[in-house]
């Protein structure tokens, strides 16, 4: 469990130490390409709690996910359409989503023992 | 024992850390920045300037009234003082406490004195017809001058003093002087003729007079206030 926080705060770190930052222009398209990015590790997460994570299947959405949604929003820009707003709605709720699923199941790992499906908050992820 | 799926998990979070903190760099950035700040916080941004800018400059104009005014009264100040001086140089002349020179005559008794009632005639002439300064021996006479007779040997006394020919008397004054103590039956014609003394008047365009010696004192009299 220590482990990927470990990676977190290394990339953090290592984000600081070399000062990193995006340029201004593209700043908007970064904002949510890491909100994909967020909610793919979330979805990682609820993965590892439910026991059908796959660490292929995170690492790929991961950066897939982000790419997408990162040029989604730029494309939108270039046409007109505010896909900016439909990414940051989209991965948004989702992140909710599973961040609800997740404080559920750690709830219940807690308590010791697992009751079968709880009614219909649960979704499917990736 | 490290499982599989924290090391990918880890991977991943290394880079969404890396992301995270850059994100957060440019956010600053952002906020930092006029040209990413939303419009409506610029306009208020503006506003608030220009308010400031029109205080100041509001400011700028009192404070420069302020200066303007003290400018004109330190130089009222300055006249003022100029003024006064100029008032108490003429007063220490006429006191006799400044030496002073200026255009005048010289009158010369080269064998004997005149005697003291003669000099006092002489020079309240001198006085009448405009002297501004007198001097009998480079004595200065003033108000306080007391004119007397020695009693041992009869001659005349300035200020206690025995005073003996040739006696020079200096004037600062205008010309009127002269004329007046040549006048037809004047003082000159009275000293000439009735005592035949010897006199010489001299005109001169630089007469240097000193400064009389005791300074005037005012003991009881005080002024009346109106």
């Amino acid at each position: 469990m220590w482990l990927p926080l470990l990676g977190l705060f290394t990339g953090f770190l290592i984000g600081q130490i070399l000062n990193l930052s995006f340029p201004l222009d593209y700043a908007k398209y970064f904002s949510v390409a890491l909100l994909a990015a967020l909610d793919s590790i979330f979805g990682g997460i609820k993965g590892v709690l439910k026991d059908t994570y796959d660490g292929s299947i995170l690492i790929s959405s991961f950066f897939f996910n982000t790419l997408l949604a990162g040029t989604l929003a730029y494309l939108g820009d270039r046409i007109g359409v505010d896909l900016y707003y439909a990414a940051i709605f989209a991965f948004g709720v989702r992140i909710f989503q599973n961040l609800a699923i997740i404080r559920r199941l750690l709830l219940e790992k807690y308590r010791g023992h697992r009751s079968p499906k709880p009614d219909g908050e649960e979704e499917e992820s990736l | 024992m490290i499982k599989k799926w924290q090391v990918s998990l880890a991977l991943v979070m290394i880079v969404l850390g890396v992301f995270l903190s850059s994100q957060f760099h440019t956010q600053q950035t952002i906020t930092r920045e006029l040209k990413y700040q939303k419009k409506e916080d610029l306009m208020a941004l503006a506003m608030n300037l220009r308010e400031k800018n029109l205080e100041l400059m509001r400011e700028e104009a009192d404070l420069k009234n302020q200066l303007e005014l003290l400018e004109k009264s330190a130089n009222e100040n300055s006249t003022l003082r100029q003024s006064i001086q100029a008032e108490i140089q003429k007063l220490d002349i006429a006191l006799g406490l400044l030496p002073v020179q200026g255009q005048g005559i010289t009158i010369i008794f080269p064998d004997s004195d005149p005697g003291v009632n003669n000099l006092v005639l002489l020079i309240n002439e001198l006085w009448n017809t405009g002297a501004e300064a007198i001097a009998v021996n480079d004595t200065r006479i003033t108000d306080r001058t007391r004119f007397g007779i020695d009693r041992d040997t009869g001659l005349t006394t300035i200020d206690g003093q025995v005073i003996s020919a040739p006696l020079i008397i200096k004037a600062i004054g205008p010309d009127t002087m002269y004329s007046g103590i040549n006048l037809n039956g004047g003082i000159l014609d009275k000293l000439k003729i009735y005592y035949s003394i010897k006199v010489e008047v001299k005109q001169a365009d630089k007469i240097y007079i000193p400064a009389a010696t005791t300074p005037p004192t005012v003991k009881f009299a005080r002024p009346v206030k109106q």
